[in-house]
């Protein structure tokens, strides 16, 4: 029993640590905590969801204004670097706004396969990340940090009322998501099994004493893979240097030749498409998803970054895990109504003892 | 031959201005040296040149084409790099990948290793300490760091900040010595420097910054005997 409730806290912080990542990405390399990390997670959900299921022509034009603000000043902001031409980059901008609002438009009304949906809702959150970066953070760089920190709360607020405006404040699901079994690769599913059946209500992959579900092995691997795969990125990479260097210090890296805008507008893109997975396989696993959902799993990822040491990769996926696996000791000891408490019980005596989290850097204090 | 041409150039820090209109030539076949007190606008002058300031008006060029408005990372790949005051190498990174960075813009892995090579030619300390990281080197070994790392980007002119702050005697003579080395190599060296009396002792060519503008410039053998310098830099009379 302990051990299979323990599974379920990795699961949980596995999640915890794709969302705490952005957190620690983006406070590694602009020092700021990006409150609005939450709600790319919920768009990502959202956006997922607004693809695999029919959505109402109101809620698909929704999705595509949105998406196609973010393309706009996304390709207007990278055509302005590259070109240094005004007229061209809006004149860009206006194409991608137009093509990327289209697509969504005929997505949302079309129903796409599940898999294709997951991989344009990322894109889309990726993109959302970036649009924010240079919207609202990039223009108060050189401003009191204070400034960029409340900015980013409002950012958090103005996006989870425009969700809320598309898709309404109530809880949507995916269980009304019918995909055809083809696409699950399994070959005996009993007639009329739904997609959400499939996943998490059935076929347990059984483990010993262990089981469970699709969904919760394909959360665990998803999630290990990405981290795997970013931890390469970040270490062995030259982009990755980069991106280390301009952490480091940012006139130092400009004086390298490296384009910091970009590495940071590459930084917010990954750090928001993990947020963004995480969105998904959570919505799918708790069976929820609304506008407000960003708002705790931020706080608990947060408080996952700051446990393991704001700024350090390794730090908040240990801290993820150690937060989801404290939450389920909670429930295992019948306390789960207090599971939120302890977990930042957690995180407030970690910080007393070693203020610089598990794997942060011990620096000496500052008289 | 490549010479960088600097023209009136003005340059602000909001609305404080900073140079009042600047104009000096660096050759890069010579080894150019900038003294000057603190707050002259010596370390503005190289920010301006290389891209690290937005404020500026005046010209610049370099090969005939001019450097105004460009940003900083197509100032490197045009061959000018500057190597900042404070050394502002890479604190938690080792000894090989502030290198590396050095040579970012550049694809060619064999010149890469070659360069490699022959900056630890030029500072051997640098091969013993090839992993460290960087923070726990020495000031000297530092200087040493972020020189080698403006050395991997291949310049055609080096611009150097202040290389002898902070440094023992011995050392600021030993880095000094491998500045002539770098010069002697092909490489164009603009020295900015408090440190007058070693720097007009080592360069071709002398300037003399005061508030903001240029007071005096030529040969460095005639600076250092103008009683002007003497008096107000080299602590004579």
């Amino acid at each position: 029993m302990l051990a299979q409730i323990l599974l379920l806290g990795v699961t949980m912080g596995a999640a915890y640590a794709l969302i705490a990542v952005g957190y620690t990405m983006v406070y590694g390399i602009i020092e700021l905590i990006n409150f609005a990390h939450g709600e790319i997670y919920m768009y990502g959900a959202f956006m997922c969801l607004a693809f695999t299921i029919a959505s109402t022509p109101f809620q698909a034009a929704g999705a595509a204004l949105f998406a196609g603000a973010l393309a706009w000043v996304v390709a207007f902001d990278r055509m302005l670097e590259r070109s240094g031409s005004k007229p061209l980059a809006q004149g860009c901008g206006l194409a991608a706004a137009l093509t990327l609002g289209l697509a969504v438009y005929g997505g949302c009304l079309a129903r796409i396969p599940f898999p294709v949906s997951f991989l344009l809702a990322v894109g889309l959150a990726a993109m959302l990340g970036v649009a924010i970066e240079i919207v609202a953070y990039r223009p108060l760089r050189d401003s009191p940090r204070l400034t960029a920190l409340i900015t980013a709360i409002g950012v958090s607020l103005v996006l989870q009322n425009l969700a809320q405006v598309i898709w309404s404040a109530e809880n949507h699901t995916f269980r009304k998501y019918d995909a055809h079994p083809a696409l699950f690769l399994r070959q005996n599913m009993p007639e009329g099994t739904s997609f959400w059946q499939t996943l998490v209500e059935g076929h347990y992959l059984q483990a010993g004493p262990l089981s469970m579900s699709l969904l919760q092995a394909f959360i665990l691997l998803t999630a290990f893979a990405l981290m795997l795969g970013l931890h390469l990125l970040v270490t062995r990479t030259k982009l990755g240097m980069a991106m280390r260097a301009c952490a480091q210090d940012q006139v130092a890296a400009r004086l390298m030749g490296i384009d910091v805008n970009r590495v940071i507008s590459i930084t917010f893109a990954i750090g928001s498409a993990l947020g963004a997975v995480a969105g998904i396989l959570v919505g799918l696993y708790r069976d929820e998803i609304k506008p407000t959902m960003g708002y705790q799993a931020g706080v608990f990822a947060f408080s996952a970054a700051v446990l393991g040491g704001i700024g350090n990769i390794p730090g908040a996926m240990v801290g993820g895990l150690v937060l989801g696996v404290a939450q389920s000791l909670a429930i295992y000891w019948e306390l789960s109504e207090w599971s939120t408490g302890i977990a930042y019980l957690v995180m407030i005596s970690v910080i007393i003892l070693r203020p610089a989290g598990l794997m942060g850097a011990q620096l000496p204090r500052k008289s | 031959m490549s010479v960088l041409r600097v023209e009136s150039l003005k340059a602000s820090y909001g609305h404080i201005e900073v140079l009042h209109g600047v104009t000096l030539e660096v050759r890069a076949d010579e080894l150019t040296c900038l003294i000057g007190a603190n707050g002259a606008g010596k370390s503005t002058l190289l920010k301006a040149v290389t891209g690290l300031l937005r404020h500026v008006s005046g010209e610049m060029s370099w090969d005939g084409e001019t450097l105004v408005g460009r940003p900083a990372p197509s100032i490197v790949s045009r061959g000018i790099v500057h190597v900042p005051e404070g050394r502002r190498i890479f604190p938690r990174m080792t000894v090989e990948e502030n290198l590396r960075l050095g040579a970012f813009l550049r694809r060619d892995r064999a010149g890469i290793a070659q360069d490699l090579e022959r900056a630890f030619a030029l500072f051997p300390r640098l091969r013993e300490r090839f992993g460290q990281v960087a923070s726990t080197l020495s000031g000297g070994e530092q200087q040493m760091v972020a020189i080698a790392r403006g050395l991997m980007a291949r310049p055609r002119l080096l611009l150097l900040d202040e290389p002898s702050l902070g440094l023992a005697p011995l050392l600021v003579q030993e880095i000094f010595r491998k500045l002539q080395e770098v010069h002697r190599e092909g490489v164009g060296i603009l020295l900015v420097e408090q440190n007058a009396f070693a720097a007009l002792s080592i360069a071709n060519r002398g300037y003399v910054m005061e508030t903001g503008k240029l007071a005096l410039g030529g040969p460095a053998s005639e600076l250092l005997h103008d009683p002007r310098v003497q008096a107000a830099y080299l602590g004579g009379g």
